[in-house]
């Protein structure tokens, strides 16, 4: 549990770092990848939904600590993605990549459609076509593409995890 | 009733409602609910620093290889050009002394006389493409407050600052959607409109003039500056100035793209202009 716990910390710190400062300089298309969002996805997709709920949760609240309008939106937003996608990996056959990587795009696509919903909703002209063909396929392409190097790392953490379990018990 | 208690819905309904009061709570401005924020961009902020820092120290290393021909010519060339502008140093020292001397019998204020100015470095930029908002090395322990005008070091605006932490405060830009200034087109006949951040021309660095007055005649070129309208930014620092006007599909409604002074893709160093005036108690937020 501990070595969970360790593990999501140390790695929504070093993605939430990285997706402030360097990966500025990385973006395609004007658009970058949102790697919070595609680790709650692909960890709920990989492992189960409350793992994948609590990471979306904290990854979440960092964001909003760091720059929300208002504290709490991008985390509950994150612990419902969690949950919606880890409700899927027991239908689905999760120790395919390329399962894992169409999931992310899909997922990935409805958690920006709403971001982007909820923040114009106000706004009177909303330019979604714009925003959906510009932003968000592209930015879902890029996550997904991030969720392949993700999806190994996260298999071979779960292993970790379930041994380490099971050792304690004997 | 143990069972209740230790189920997954049970645990994330309550999770939900403590989130759904934490945003409520948390919208209001002044809420102390906000100084939670503190507890990790506290921390982070010398971590964000090095990190901005060293992707530009990188991204530098790998231009210098390129770059290191162009230099050579542009070495000779500026060699020139220094004794050219000692020169005319000399005349500018001359005429500042000048002039100086002369504001000072007229009793004249300098630009931005209301206002100390504070440099900050930006270390972070908001996660997702949808806003344009960045973190700055400065914050309320600097007397830093909401709403104090941000500008570049050639007085181009930049944007305002949206809300500060002890150490760290985020800036948001006049390109960002969300973002509204009173503009002042400035020339003989100008008027009144506004400069509003768009979704689509952020990309590029842009934004746009909308509701501009149907007496004035606005062309390419033409300058737009703060108007004082607002009471947000004093009046006169320049924005930027129109490289498009588009029609509309009204007979008369029309709008302008205008090209930022700053230039926001590359963004380093700005200037926060500390009001006495502004306590901070401004109506910030988006």
């Amino acid at each position: 549990m501990k070595k969970k716990l360790l593990f999501y910390f140390v790695f929504i710190v070093f993605f939430l770092l990285l997706q402030t400062t360097v990966l500025q300089r990385a973006k395609i298309l004007g658009v970058m990848p949102n790697l919070l969002i595609t680790l709650t996805i692909v960890t709920a997709l990989v492992r189960n939904s409350t793992e994948g709920a609590v990471v979306g949760l904290f990854s979440g609240l960092c964001i909003d600590m760091q720059f929300g309008a208002v504290l709490g939106f991008y985390g509950l937003l994150g612990m419902f993605t969690g949950i919606a996608a880890g409700s899927l990996s027991r239908k689905i056959y999760r120790e395919n990549l390329l399962v894992v990587a169409f999931f992310t795009f899909v997922y990935s696509v409805v958690y920006e459609s709403v971001v982007f919903v909820i923040n114009n909703i106000m706004s009177g002209d909303i330019n979604f076509a714009f925003a959906f063909t510009r932003i968000i396929l592209p930015e879902a392409g890029y996550n997904c593409a991030v969720s392949l190097l993700l999806f190994p790392l996260l298999v071979k953490a779960g292993k970790w995890f379930d041994m380490s379990a099971t050792a304690r018990k004997y | 009733m143990l069972r209740l208690f230790k189920s997954k819905w049970f645990i994330v309904s309550l999770v939900t409602i403590a989130l759904l009061v934490v945003i409520g709570v948390s919208a209001n401005k002044s809420s102390k609910l906000n100084w939670l924020s503190n507890i990790l961009s506290v921390p982070l902020k010398p971590v964000q620093g090095f990190f901005t820092s060293a992707g530009r120290e990188i991204e530098d290393f790998f231009a210098y290889f390129q770059d290191i021909d162009e230099l050579r010519k542009e070495n000779e060339a500026l060699k020139a050009e220094v004794e050219e502008l000692r020169r005319q140093n000399r005349e500018y020292s001359e005429l500042k002394a000048k002039n100086d001397e002369l504001r000072r019998a007229l009793n004249l204020k300098a630009e931005f006389a209301d206002y100390t100015i504070t440099g900050a470095n930006i270390i972070a930029v908001e996660p997702g493409n949808w806003f344009s908002v960045f973190k700055v090395d400065v914050g309320e322990q600097d007397g830093i407050r909401a709403d104090f005008p941000v500008v570049t070091g050639s007085r181009g605006l930049v944007g305002r600052v949206l809300d500060t932490d002890k150490s760290t405060s985020n800036i948001q830009t006049i390109i960002d959607e969300e973002s509204a200034v009173s503009g002042w087109i400035a020339k003989p006949g100008g008027g009144h409109a506004i400069v509003k951040g768009d979704l689509e021309l952020k990309q590029e660095g842009l934004c746009k003039l909308i509701y501009i007055p149907i007496e004035v005649d606005i062309e390419v070129g033409d300058i737009v500056e703060t108007s004082g309208v607002g009471g947000i930014y004093p009046k006169g620092i320049e924005i930027g100035k129109v490289i498009e006007v588009r029609k509309t599909n009204s007979e008369l409604g029309r709008y302008a793209i205008i090209q930022p002074t700053a230039d926001f893709r590359r963004l380093e160093e700005v200037f926060i202009l500390k009001s006495e005036k502004n306590d901070g108690t401004g109506s910030a937020g988006r």
